[in-house]
């Protein structure tokens, strides 16, 4: 028994270690530099000027005030929608589920900058197709929806992350004790009240980290904040970061670092809140010794209420802006959609891409590093919960907290702390494909980690511990009965981790090299270049080859679920 | 080249002209023979991957011993980068093209080597470093462009204070905080002059937008009857067909100049000086000009017509100047192009 503990204890010690070291190297960093007037490696000195100017004065308020009202904004919008979507596919008898399925995968995969301008091109007061549609054929004397406003850049940004609440969402659906919900109902409560106090109960932990995830998401997105945020008048806390670093000359690293300590406030409340409401753990617990499977609820005919209307939010809020890139995709130049364009339709731009050898090389290196990436990710965050849930370790709730940080710093002030580390580290990886597979497991083992954390309090302890009395060691009980029991949420945390490598751009902007170029550098290329057409195209094949991978994902979690199926 | 470089500091133009031109036959074959030693060639550079392939092939076709490499990032990133690597004592870039205004931030850290390529003798003194640590390969202008179903030819603004005219108000896109073009004002107009455009323009509530490329786009798609944007993006969805036009008569017109320069302590120097004489020759320059900016060759015509016009007035931002006056650009372009 004491060999047992000591195996046990080595293992979790050195991947524990590896998160602290990958995590806290770059976080005392960053926290060094904005107590700098210089960039590292110049003649620097002490100052606190940077916080001076960061939060010098009352401006601020109305910042913070605005990146909440945002990231807590478009959290509603992507959860309310995700959550709705998943639990149509995984509880009820709804038609279609596939094509549900696959159409709330496409904003995970396609680049954000696209989908912010095909926006632009259906929301944007004078231009918008929806708006000229209104209009034009409806007769409305003014545009009736304005993209350049606060409710714009929640839609866009809510829209866009559906796929996460909704992977989340799906995996706690399918670990549901379904004879509570029968108690419930067997003593008299509606389906509703059933629901509000059975189902939602249960899935606190999960819907908590949902909900802090897209929260810490939006304080730290780029895009939106400056494509439409900006024009609007509308400043938040990124919007400040982004003129920081991309329009003071030379940029200002340390301001930037200095505006996102508000970041690093938010995000460590956040987890020790969430730490707080979930910490008596076995209160959540719905997989138990006992087996079960959860029930499908059987609809009848409101079962096509619930396809339409799963439809027209999936239409609004995927379809037309994928139709808008494919549609900017097969034509020489946008334009509004008419039938003498018809004619002008070509394939050039997809031309363009395959032809090119960047493609491919980035292609092949994107595949590789996200699934390694993704893969530590999600090994790391297992190793973590798995701490923290079932040990009484003391620490293990500030090793929770100090994981999670890295998702709240902006990427590039995080790639740029990371270069740094990686230039004067006698550790060999800089140029190397390494590098970007550290910067992603140090930004992304947030996701899983939270993922994982909610996961495994839904997991009764009596099974690992029946495995143990039963002679299996620690290990073998960690990779046969916790991995695969908790791998619906494990494998959506990997693919969102996997989707990001494609689609998040400030990190392997700074830390790709020489061959190492990951595809959303190309990306940014056509983007820089005015080459939207092509941009279009590349978008499309990216959507047609991550589907792929998806529906992968989704059988071989389906494996492991404890759905009968 | 490192003698003719340190002559260059003590003999007078004409001299290093002569030099040059001796220099340039027999400095290619040490050059050649150096490189050849080396193999190899690491270009750093903001120009898209499209681009850069047919430069870094006819290199290689010349000279088949050097493995030539590019790395392409957009401007900040890529100059962060070679900041970084430098400051970290890393040397990997032997030769980096960014624009000018970047290549004064090497300067100062003393991160950059002189070169006087030959192959740009015949060069404008507009394309080159007085000091010879950059050379132009190509630039670019940004200009007034109009959409052709909104605004007609006759009715379009003819001068950057017709843009004050009451009827123009809130139907010209600007980028956001666009610093460089209230310098190209001031450096053009001066300081009063420039106040009073800025402060003119403020008043009549221009559309503000993110991403020169984007704000093509939008001019193209109807967002703004006019905008302020890159010529060369402009001419390319001419080209396709899109209905944009761009006005010749503006005063100033800013320009940005692309600088290629070579790292100090550079692992390949003899490879480094090739690539630059090589990127600078008539023979690159005529790829370069298939990019649609204007390459800095004399004898190469841009390859859009209404680029060959001389009567442009064309605008080079001060790279030293627009450094020294940061702040106060910075501070006007907010009072005009942020709100």
């Amino acid at each position: 028994m004491i060999r047992f503990a000591i195996g046990r204890n080595l293992v979790l010690s050195v991947l524990l270690g590896i998160v602290v070291y990958l995590t806290l190297i770059p976080l005392i960093m960053i926290l060094y530099g904005t107590f700098r007037d210089g960039p590292p490696g110049t003649a620097a000195s002490f100052t606190l000027a940077n916080y001076a100017r960061a939060y010098g004065d009352l401006t601020i308020l109305q910042l913070g005030l605005n990146t909440m009202v945002f990231a807590v904004g478009a959290a509603l919008v992507s959860f309310g929608f995700g959550s709705f979507l998943a639990w149509l596919t995984e509880r009820t008898d709804t038609p279609l589920k596939g094509t549900i399925y696959g159409l709330a995968l496409f904003p995970f995969v396609i680049p954000g900058i696209l989908t912010t301008i095909a926006w632009v091109l259906l929301l944007s007061p004078k231009i918008g197709l929806i708006n000229r549609f209104f209009v034009e054929e409806l007769g409305f004397a003014g545009a009736p929806i304005n993209l350049y406003s606060m409710g714009g850049m929640i839609w866009v940004f809510g829209i866009d992350n559906i796929t996460l609440p909704f992977f989340l969402m799906a995996a706690a659906f399918r670990s549901m004790d379904p004879s509570l919900e029968e108690a419930g109902r067997a003593s008299g409560m509606s389906a509703l009240s059933t629901f509000w106090h059975v189902n939602f109960k249960l899935m606190i932990p999960t819907i908590f980290a949902v909900l802090l995830l897209l929260v810490v998401r939006g304080i730290e997105t780029f895009e939106v904040p400056a494509v439409i945020g900006l024009p609007a008048e509308i400043k938040v806390y990124a919007s400040e970061i982004f003129l920081a670093l991309r329009m003071y000359q030379p940029p200002d690293y340390n301001l930037a670092g200095a505006y996102s300590t508000f970041y690093l406030v938010v995000a460590s409340v956040g987890v020790a809140l969430y730490l707080k409401a979930t910490s008596a753990s076995e209160r959540y617990a719905t997989i138990t010794g006992k087996g079960y499977r959860p029930r499908i609820q059987n609809l009848g005919p409101w079962r096509y209420f619930t396809l339409s209307l799963a439809l027209l939010i999936l239409f609004i809020g995927v379809i037309l802006p994928f139709l808008v890139v494919a549609l900017t995709s097969v034509v020489p130049i946008y334009q509004r959609p008419s039938w003498e364009l018809v004619s002008a339709l070509t394939l050039d731009n997809y031309r363009v891409v395959l032809g090119l050898d960047q493609f491919y090389q980035s292609l092949v290196n994107n595949v590789i590093v996200g699934i390694v990436s993704a893969t530590a990710a999600a090994l790391l965050a297992a190793a973590v919960s798995w701490v923290v849930v079932r040990t009484k370790l003391r620490g293990r709730k500030l090793l929770d907290i100090i994981a999670f940080t890295p998702m709240a710093f902006p990427g590039i002030v995080i790639g740029l702390a990371l270069l740094w580390m990686y230039l004067t580290l006698p550790i060999p990886v800089y140029g190397t494909l390494w590098i970007l597979v550290i910067a992603y497991v140090t930004k992304y083992t947030p996701i899983t980690l939270r993922s994982c954390h909610a996961a495994l309090l839904q997991l009764h302890p009596e099974l690992e511990e029946a495995s143990v009395i039963s002679g299996s060691s620690w290990f073998r009980t960690f990779v046969r009965v916790v991995l695969p029991l908790i791998m619906p949420s494990l494998t959506a945390g990997w693919f969102y981790v996997l989707a990001l490598t494609f689609k998040a751009l400030s990190l392997p902007v700074l830390l790709s090299h020489l061959g190492t170029e990951m595809l959303p550098v190309v990306i940014y290329g056509f983007y820089e270049s005015g080459r939207f057409s092509e941009l279009s195209a590349l978008g499309v094949l990216l959507v047609a080859g991550l589907s792929v991978i998806a529906l992968a994902t989704r059988m071989f979690a389906s494996q492991f679920s404890v759905q009968e199926r | 080249m490192g003698l003719s470089s340190k002559l260059a500091k003590v003999l007078p133009l004409i001299g290093v002209v002569a030099v040059c031109f001796h220099s340039a036959a027999r400095g290619d074959e040490s050059l050649i023979a150096g490189a050849k030693k080396e193999g190899q060639l690491v270009w750093y550079t903001t120009t898209t991957q499209t681009d850069n392939k047919p430069i870094l092939d006819g290199f290689v076709k010349k000279y088949p011993f050097i493995k030539a490499q590019s790395m392409r990032a957009g401007a900040p990133e890529l100059v962060e980068k070679f900041l970084f690597e430098r400051r970290a004592g890393k040397y990997i870039a032997d030769v980096i093209r960014v624009l000018d205004f970047d290549v004064e931030r090497f300067k100062r850290e003393s991160l950059v080597a002189r070169y006087q390529s030959p192959s740009a003798d015949k060069f404008n003194p507009s394309m080159k470093d007085p000091q010879g640590y950059w050379t132009t390969d190509d630039y670019t202008i940004k200009v007034m462009g109009y959409n052709t179903k909104l605004v007609s030819e006759r009715d379009a603004p003819k001068s950057w204070f017709d843009l004050l005219d009451p009827k123009w108000q809130g139907r010209a896109m600007f980028e956001i905080l666009d610093y460089r073009l209230y310098a190209g004002w001031e450096q053009r107009l001066g300081v009063e002059q420039a106040t009073k455009l800025a402060e003119g323009l403020a008043r009549q509530k221009v559309v503000l937008r993110r991403g020169a490329s984007q704000i093509a786009e939008l001019l193209a798609a109807g967002e703004a009857p006019m905008a302020q944007a890159y010529v060369h993006h402009l001419e390319v969805l001419k080209a396709k067909g899109a209905p944009v036009e761009w006005i010749r008569t503006f005063d100033p017109l800013v320009a940005l100049r692309g600088a290629v320069t070579i790292s100090a302590n550079a692992p390949h120097p003899n490879a480094a000086r090739l690539f630059v004489d090589y990127y600078l020759s008539k023979e690159a320059q005529q790829i370069v000009r298939t990019w649609g900016k204007v390459p800095a060759h004399p004898e190469i015509e841009p390859f859009h017509k209404a680029l060959q016009s001389k009567d442009l007035k064309i605008q080079f931002l001060d790279p030293k100047l627009t450094g020294q006056n940061y702040a106060q650009y910075a501070a006007m372009a907010k009072k005009v192009f942020y709100r």
